[in-house]
């Protein structure tokens, strides 16, 4: 059964590598970063995940359980470092592609009309 | 032939690093080239592990974790230090 085990391995690697190059393209083609953030924290991460566990499955125990082990932190990790990156981006005010700027105001401006008037539609 | 394949692998994944230094070069937003950075990283992480994969040892594999944290710590920093100004407030 390890020459099955083989070709499965190697099938991941190649599944792993290609999913890694479909997020790098997808990054080049995206055109602003909440969408490249798409890219570059899901897809590059579930190609690397694949290839942990392609080397997983074909090296001895203690290297897979430091492979599983390393899958797991990039799964728990991942969307913390996106979502840090996309706060990031609010903070600085980086415009989406639309040429909207994503968060809401700092206190006054617009906020304020808006309450008004819901006050004044309610009585 | 089993081996050709780990090769090829390893060939495509430095043209891939090689295409997202390129990305992370392109003029773009500041927090493009942080995302950029953790693209790269994560594509450092993915060479140590096929070469963990070809020679069969397995402290590639410990090389492999340290970076993903490293890469997990210092995107968390640049994001902090990009939105923010400053790291700690």
């Amino acid at each position: 059964m390890s020459a099955v085990l083989t070709w499965a391995a190697d099938l991941l690697v190649i599944a792993g590598v290609a999913v890694m190059t479909l997020g790098v393209l997808g990054f080049a083609r995206m055109p602003d970063v909440y969408n490249q953030l798409h890219a570059a924290g899901k897809t590059v991460v579930l190609g690397l995940v694949t290839l942990l566990i392609a080397t997983a499955v074909s090296i001895d125990l203690s290297g897979a359980a430091r492979a599983v082990l390393t899958a797991a932190f990039l799964v728990v990790t991942a969307p913390v470092s996106a979502h840090a990156v996309a706060r990031g981006a609010v903070l600085a005010r980086e415009p989406m592609e639309s040429g909207e700027v994503p968060g809401r105001d700092p206190a006054g401006g617009s906020s304020e009309e808006e309450t008004a008037d819901a006050n004044a539609d309610g009585r | 032939m089993h081996d050709a394949i780990l090769y090829a692998a390893i060939v495509w994944t430095t043209l891939l690093l090689g295409a997202a230094v390129l990305l992370l070069l392109r003029p773009r937003s500041q927090p493009g080239r942080i995302a950029a950075l953790d693209m790269i990283t994560l594509i450092l992480v993915a060479l140590l592990v096929i070469f963990a994969k070809l020679t069969d040892e397995s402290y590639y594999l410990d090389a492999a974790l340290a970076l993903a944290l490293l890469n997990f710590i210092a995107t968390l920093a640049f994001a902090r230090f990009s939105g923010r100004g400053r790291l700690f407030s």
